[in-house]
């Protein structure tokens, strides 16, 4: 994996260039973020010729190890204006590596309403014209490039709501079902790639080269390894947690806790959670027809994925997972698992970002342009971002827009960025990594990573501040780490439980790229990661004052525990003492 | 003294005495070792004990009117550190005598 495509969209351009050294052992959020950092001007527009959109598939992708099938979206951000790396499952960061691409470097911009999409295959990559394609839904463009292409390339790609260079526009991923189910959600990714008159990146692997090794057989033997950490944890292996009920087995868990955001961020437990939770959902799943276990993304043995049908026993939707079925569940006041279905399929057609759309819609119910738990006014306000009307510009770019256009001052934003699905009044911990990560508030980038290397012990109770910031820090180490790896973030539960999961990342590492690392190192690098990304939000004139909650969460308890977030400022501002 | 139980997961299989949310009566001063021993469910089957929304080991006491879930260990994932329980009990092992 040492090739770098760069392609320049003023010129109509591709070229290919050996992985520069300066990048060398960067790999997903590590190359994304290093590209961005090194050559985006930090004050420049996020829509403008002088951003870049990097795609980056990560170091592991494109072996046969399980689980390393993530690809990263990187630019800087039109939601946040800081840096931003979005990553996202599907088929294609596994055709990427197996090609022997490093990232995909799309820079400047082509004439106004020139419309182009990539095609890369064994032989490079071109640029072909898609003025024909505009406008299409994600589905539709699929079926369209499929039908063009083969059945079996990837596809990277934008619907209306990133050809509208809306904030909240995500990045579709094919699954490996060739479904845009699977999202670069957050961060207004979408919006860049379309502010490039980029429509779609067409992924073929056919007669690819394939990875060399450095040590094929130690490769191998460190990959089984890994494998059967994850076949032996009760959460990751097949028939675990997550196979048989996906994500959203969280939703009674985190309801319980006293944590789960209800109707825009107002109280702590939804009394419809019984009815849109993981449990529910399989039950349905299973007397429809649809299916409750499935890979979505190339490599995986966790398979978390689904397919939801209705009630007539038609696709609606799949990769149907616990932020989407929490925000626009929830946090809208919505408890109709069919009718949130149908919002996560309007979400993957217009190419929208389900948690941040979910957020927007919630503080304009908060304003009362519906009434919470108004699912028909819900998928009204969708349609209108995918018509881009005025009122669905506003809500497609985000929480922190729709607020400002309706005067409502409760808006869970950090960086502008809408809150994922756990309060951080009962959840802490979370609070300060929603508070203090480069990407706004984000729950994957300091979750529950690797805490045994990074020896996080002793109690550290929910509902008070003492020792968050520490937990925070060493998650969002560890997690930008295994963002450079290509490894789906839920590995960790069985590799934190497990060390010879954890030890076989750095083996599988060495092997591959014939490096030395250790778990120390691995370490490090995921501090250089987040060091790279500080730093570019420091020149993109972030300071402190931004890494702070919303003032709502330190002054209105929430119910059941009546708990305000009072993590110190102080406090908050050693996260990135290392 | 009455509770409310709610059961995760495959725990709704394996007490099929209990609907997935139920009303139990328990003797006074009952402590979450005795409800698993009511619902004849083994502890190691029991990863996650919440009452009143806080996390809990078998040996804390249970109020009347108290609304405690259980929750399996394929179930206790991510939670474990947002929820931030004691990491050294191990995710395969029951909740332990603080």
């Amino acid at each position: 994996m040492t090739t770098l495509i760069r392609v320049d969209m003023a010129k109509g351009t591709v070229s290919t260039e050996e992985l520069p050294k300066e990048y060398a052992q960067m790999g997903g959020r590590g190359l994304t973020s290093a590209i961005v950092s090194h050559e985006v001007p930090p004050l420049c527009h996020p829509l403008g010729p002088s951003n870049k959109l990097v795609v980056a598939p990560g170091l592991l992708s494109g072996t046969t190890c399980a689980n390393s099938g993530r690809l990263s979206v990187g630019a800087k951000s039109p939601l946040t204006g800081g840096i931003k790396e979005s990553n996202v499952g599907g088929n294609a960061a596994l055709k990427l590596g197996r090609l022997g691409i490093a990232g995909i470097v799309v820079e400047k911009q082509p004439p106004e309403g020139k419309w182009y999409y990539l095609l890369v295959n064994k032989d490079g990559a071109r640029l072909l014209p898609a003025d024909d394609l505009k406008g299409l839904k994600n589905y539709d463009l699929a079926t369209r490039l499929h039908e063009k292409h083969g059945e079996k390339v990837g596809i990277i790609s934008i619907g209306p709501a990133g050809e509208m260079k809306l904030s909240a526009a995500s990045v579709a991923v094919t699954s490996t079902q060739g479904k845009p189910a699977r999202h670069a959600g957050r961060g207004g990714m979408g919006a860049v790639m379309g502010s490039k008159g980029l429509k779609a990146i067409v992924v073929d692997d056919k007669e690819a080269p394939g990875v060399s090794y450095a040590d094929h057989e130690a490769f191998k033997e460190a990959a089984r390894v890994f494998r059967d950490a994850l076949k032996a944890h009760a959460v990751t292996k097949p028939g675990g947690g997550l196979a048989v009920y996906g994500t959203n087995v969280l939703t009674n868990v985190i309801n319980e806790a006293g944590a789960y955001p209800t109707r825009n961020f107002t109280e702590g437990r939804f009394e419809g959670a019984p009815k849109i939770s993981g449990e529910t959902m399989h039950d349905i799943i299973k007397e429809r027809g649809g299916s409750t276990t499935h890979a979505g993304c190339s490599t995986c043995i966790i398979q978390c994925s689904n397919v939801y049908v209705d009630k007539d026993r038609n696709y609606v939707t799949s990769g149907f997972e616990y932020e989407t079925i929490w925000a626009n569940g929830a946090n809208c006041g919505i408890d109709d698992l069919d009718a949130i279905a149908q919002i996560d399929r309007l979400c993957d057609e217009y190419g929208l970002d389900t948690i941040e759309m979910g957020c927007a819609i919630a503080v304009a119910m908060h304003a009362g342009v519906k009434a919470f738990g108004d699912a028909a006014g819900a998928i009204e306000l969708l349609h209108e971002v995918g018509k881009g009307t005025p009122l669905g510009r506003i809500l497609g770019n985000g929480a922190a827009v729709t607020g400002q256009a309706f005067g409502v001052s409760h808006v869970p934003v950090v960086k502008r960025q809408g809150l994922p699905a756990y309060d951080p009044r009962a959840i802490k911990g979370i609070g300060v990594t929603y508070a203090t990560s480069p990407m706004g508030a984000d729950h994957t980038s300091g979750y529950a990573v690797a805490t045994n290397i990074m020896r996080v012990g002793g109690f550290v109770d929910p509902l008070k501040p003492e020792g968050q910031v520490d937990l925070s820090r060493n998650l969002q180490i560890a997690t930008a780490a295994i963002d450079a790896t290509g490894l789906c973030v839920f590995v960790a539960f069985a590799i934190m439980d497990i060390p010879s999961g954890m030890e076989a990342i750095p083996k599988m590492l060495n092997a591959r790229f014939g490096w030395n690392f250790t778990l120390d190192d691995f370490t490090e690098y995921g501090k250089q990661i987040l060091r790279l990304e500080r730093k570019f939000n420091e020149s993109a004139g972030f300071t402190s004052v931004d890494d702070r909650l919303p003032e709502f969460f330190s002054t209105e308890p929430l119910p059941p525990h009546n708990a305000v977030f009072d993590v110190p400022p102080a406090e908050l501002d050693k996260v990135f003492d290392f | 003294m009455r509770i409310r139980v709610l059961l995760g997961g495959h725990l709704r299989d394996e007490v099929s005495s209990l609907p997935e949310e139920a009303s139990v009566e328990l003797p006074p001063g009952a402590c979450a070792r005795d409800l698993l021993e009511r619902l004849a469910l083994p502890p190691s089957r029991v990863r996650m004990i919440l009452i009143n929304g806080r996390g809990c080991t078998l040996s804390c006491p249970i109020g009347e009117g108290d609304r405690v879930a259980l929750f399996p260990p394929e179930l206790s994932f991510n939670t474990f550190v947002s929820l931030n329980f004691r990491k050294e009990r191990g995710l395969l092992h029951p909740p332990e005598e603080e």
